[in-house]
C-alpha cells in the first residue's frame, strides 16, 4: 500500500499530521508510557518499517542486526513521539534516529569506523547471495556478487547517502539533515557512490 | 588537514574514480564549488550505458526487507514497551521511582537529537 506524505503541522491543540499518520493532539501531550495506540503503532511500522530496515541494513550490514536496530529505532521513535514537533518529514525524522541508533549500535560493538573520510570499514559484509534468493533472481548471481562486493567497500556514509537518495526518493537537504553532514559531502558522495554501483553492475552487463 | 586551495581538475577527476587523498576528501566534504565541478566532471565522464535506475533497482533488490517485516517488528517493538511499562509497576510496587528503574532497566539513555 503506498501512503501519501501530508503537509506536516503541529500547534498545541491541534493533531500532528506525520505522513499519512495523523496523532491526536490529546496523546501528544501525555507521557511516553501512556501513548500506547496499537493503531498508530502499526501505522508506523507499516508505512516506515521498510525504510528504517533498509537504511539499517545499508549501515550494519548483517539482517539480524539490521532487525535489531531497526526495533531499537522504532521503540525510541514511539517514546519520543510526544515530542515530534512535526517539523520536516516523520520519516526524516525516523530515519535520523535510525542512523543514529544503527552508529551507535555499532559504535558499541566497535565494528565501524566513525571517520567519515575513511573508504573502508571492512569488518563486516553483506551476506553472500544465495542462488535461490529473490536478489539473484532479479539481477543474476555474479551480478549481485559484484553488486554487494562493491557496496560493502563504500564507505558507510557513502552507503547511507546513496539508499537515501535511490531507494527512499530524499533531497539533497533531507539527506544532509538526517546524516548531519554538510550538503557538499552529499552531493559529491553519492556521484562516487553511483559511478562505483553503475560499474560493477555495467561490468556483467 | 584540510587542503586551502581548490584541488585541480585531475585531481578531482581521480577523487570521483575513487582515487585522491585524506585531504582531498577533507576538503570536497565542504566545498560548494569543487562540489559543483564534481557535478560537472561526472556529465562529462562517460559510464557506459549507466543508469540511476538500474543502480536503485539492484539496490532494492540486496536490501529487500523480509515480506513478515512488518508482524515481526511490530511485535518486538509492542513487547519492548509492555516490558517498560512492566518496570514501571514492578518499580510502583517496591517504592522505587519510574525514572530510576528506567535508568537500571534500559540499555542506553535516548540520546537521538529530535
Ligand atoms: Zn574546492
Amino acid at each position: 500500500m503506498k501512503l501519501v506524505e501530508a503537509p506536516t503541522i503541529c500547534r498545541v491543540g491541534k493533531p500532528i499530521h506525520a505522513g499519512s499518520i495523523v496523532v491526536n493532539s490529546s496523546q501528544a501531550d501525555s507521557t511516553s508510557e501512556e501513548f500506547s495506540d496499537p493503531e498508530l503503532l502499526r501505522a508506523l511500522v507499516e508505512e516506515h518499517g521498510d525504510s528504517v530496515y533498509r537504511l539499517a541494513l545499508s549501515v550494519a550490514r548483517d539482517r539480524a542486526l539490521a532487525e535489531d536496530i531497526a526495533q531499537e529505532a522504532m521503540v525510541k521513535a514511539w517514546l519520543a513521539l510526544p515530542t515530534y514537533r512535526g517539523e520536516g518529514s516523520m520519516r526524516g525524522w525516523l530515519l535520523r534516529i535510525t542512523h543514529n541508533t544503527a552508529i551507535s549500535v555499532l559504535r558499541s560493538r566497535k565494528a565501524v569506523v566513525m571517520d567519515p573520510v575513511a573508504i573502508n570499514d571492512i569488518s563486516a559484509s553483506f551476506p553472500p547471495p544465495k542462488s535461490e534468493s529473490v536478489e539473484s533472481k532479479v539481477l543474476g548471481n555474479a551480478v549481485v556478487a559484484e553488486f554487494t562486493k562493491s557496496l560493502d567497500l563504500l564507505d558507510e556514509l557513502s552507503r547511507s547517502i546513496v539508499v537515501l537518495r535511490e531507494l527512499e526518493g530524499l533531497s539533497y537537504d533531507e539527506i544532509a539533515e538526517i546524516l548531519d553532514v554538510p550538503l557538499p559531502t552529499v552531493k559529491t558522495r553519492l556521484l562516487r557512490a553511483r559511478r562505483r554501483l553503475s560499474t560493477a553492475l555495467k561490468e556483467w552487463g | 588537514m584540510k587542503l586551502r586551495r581548490h584541488p585541480k581538475t585531475e585531481v578531482l577527476k581521480e577523487w570521483l574514480e575513487g582515487g585522491g587523498s585524506a585531504e582531498v576528501d577533507a576538503h570536497i566534504a565542504t566545498c560548494h564549488r569543487c562540489a559543483e565541478s564534481l557535478e560537472r566532471f561526472d556529465d562529462e565522464l562517460p559510464l557506459a550505458d549507466e543508469t540511476s535506475a538500474s543502480v536503485s533497482d539492484a539496490l532494492a533488490a540486496v536490501l529487500r526487507p523480509p515480506e513478515d517485516l512488518t508482524d515481526r517488528l511490530e511485535e518486538r517493538v509492542v513487547a519492548r514497551l509492555d516490558s517498560r511499562v512492566m518496570f514501571g509497576v514492578v518499580a510502583d510496587l517496591f517504592g522505587a521511582g519510574l525514572e530510576a528503574s528506567k535508568l537500571l532497566f534500559t540499555e542506553e539513555p535516548p540520546n537521538d537529537k529530535n
